[in-house]
């Protein structure tokens, strides 16, 4: 044993009142001598006392535990709550950037409609509703507006659908332009085929023909739905008023009785 | 859930940890509001706490704890006391010169069943001996429930009884150098 692991000894002894003989008068002698000693003692002595009381050092035992949980459970709080404000920042930058997103979007869509000077290319296959609209903004403009009067609660976009679809070509007649009767001669002056008419004017057919039995002449829309049906023509011309049609596609029959004279299409527009 | 005075100083004498959180949960605001708007901290907030909750359980163990108020008014005035007294001791180690002759703050409560220096100090070798090697700590509970020397031996595995005495005297060096060399003791171990 060194001499400081016999002097922590002595303290040891001497507060348990076990030092005695030389040891004894060896320590109070250095007592005498050594402030940091008596310190120490003294120190000792407290520490003993401290110990006694084993209640109240396993109630500190609990309180110190318990701070503990709360730093640590502080210290979580903190964590979780910083995640979540990420969390937030982070969703609200993704909704923020769609909304954006999509205004820009929509904006594009709009300029693309309506500005043929966009610089892109113009569809050649597409309908000439759908050119003249690229080629007309302002009719175009115009068009949507009516169709919104006439159909309230039906968007631009819808409107535009509709109107596509009433110049859509009906397969099952399409096959039949310029279809005319072999048996006797039969030739169409007008209107010209594919012509285009506006709907606040007149479309005047007219033949030549060797028939002289009276003719009549059905309109049908794109969708085959019967328009109109004329009286028995007896003269070579038929005056039938577009304002009764709306814009599209339309198909005519001219009829001698039941029997199929001719077959064309016209279309009209919106003035 | 909602403890009554009698309730918490009993689970205070039992060490219940509910009782404790709640007193955490109703009692440490308190604290918080008498430390922090006198010249104190965070931690010094806990350290009153701490001190207060340690008097309510002597004054409970002890039989002293006579209430005439509410566990709460009484807590509150046992923390108060608390920490203008150690307000003042540190006042006065920061300017011992000048303060020298001038007595100490008596305050409201002059109850001496606790003073603020000894808890502080009981504070200190609490946190100490809690942080001590496990078996450190065993040892020296052994010694102070005076567990005989054979029995020490054999129950911590050392070869004999005199080296279970010098692992004593080594935990208890191992303390008290710790205690000397916090900072905090300096006033209250070197007093000569």
């Amino acid at each position: 044993m060194n001499k400081n692991e016999k002097i922590y000894e002595w303290i040891d002894r001497f507060n348990d009142n076990e030092l005695n003989g030389e040891e004894l008068k060896e320590f109070l002698k250095l007592l005498k001598n050594e402030p940091a000693l008596r310190a120490e003692v003294r120190l000792d002595k407290d520490l003993n006392e401290m110990l006694q009381d084993e209640g109240l050092l396993s109630l500190r035992k609990k309180i110190i535990e318990l701070r503990k949980n709360r730093e640590d459970r502080g210290i979580g709080e903190k964590i979780v709550l910083l995640a979540a404000s990420i969390l937030v920042i982070l969703v609200l930058s993704v909704i923020l950037y769609l909304v954006i997103g999509l205004k820009t979007g929509n904006n594009k869509i709009l300029q693309t409609n309506n500005s043929p000077a966009n610089g892109l290319p113009i569809n050649k296959n597409s309908s000439p509703e759908l050119n003249n609209r690229k080629n007309n903004p302002g009719k175009q403009q115009l068009m949507n507006d009516t169709l919104s009067k006439n159909r309230p609660g039906i968007s631009s976009n819808q409107n535009q659908s509709l109107i596509a679809a009433n110049y859509k070509p009906f397969p099952p007649f399409e096959s039949l332009i310029g279809t005319h009767i072999r048996s006797e001669y039969f030739k169409l002056i007008e209107p010209f085929p594919g012509s285009h008419f506006k709907n606040s004017s007149t479309i005047l057919f007219s033949w030549e023909t060797d028939i002289s039995h009276p003719l009549t002449m059905v309109i049908m829309d794109n969708q085959g739905q019967l328009i109109f049906d004329s009286h028995p023509v007896h003269d070579k011309s038929l005056k039938v008023p577009s304002g009764r049609l709306k814009n599209g596609l339309f198909y005519f029959k001219i009829l001698k009785e039941d029997e199929m004279v001719f077959f064309g299409k016209f279309t009209i527009e919106i003035k | 859930m909602i403890y009554s005075d009698e309730n918490l100083l009993k689970g205070l004498r039992e060490h219940k940890t509910d009782c404790i959180k709640f007193m955490y949960k109703d009692y440490f605001p308190l604290v918080k509001s008498i430390v922090t708007k006198n010249s104190g901290n965070y931690q010094d907030v806990e350290d009153v706490f701490q001190d207060g909750l340690i008097v309510l359980y002597q004054k409970t163990d002890s039989g002293s704890l006579c209430l005439n108020c509410t566990l709460k008014t009484f807590f509150y005035s046992v923390c108060w006391n608390i920490w203008m007294q150690r307000l003042d001791r540190k006042w006065r180690l920061l300017y011992q010169d000048e303060i020298l002759n001038e007595p100490a703050a008596e305050y409201e409560n002059n109850d001496k069943d606790y003073d603020e220096e000894k808890l502080e100090k009981l504070r200190l070798y609490h946190l100490h001996f809690l942080k001590l090697p496990e078996e450190c700590q065993k040892l020296l509970n052994y010694f102070v429930n005076k567990t005989p020397l054979k029995v020490i031996a054999r129950i911590m595995g050392f070869k004999d009884e005199k080296y279970a005495k010098t692992r004593k005297y080594m935990c208890k060096n191992m303390l008290r150098k710790r205690i000397m060399n916090d900072p905090r003791s300096k006033s209250f171990v070197f007093y000569e």
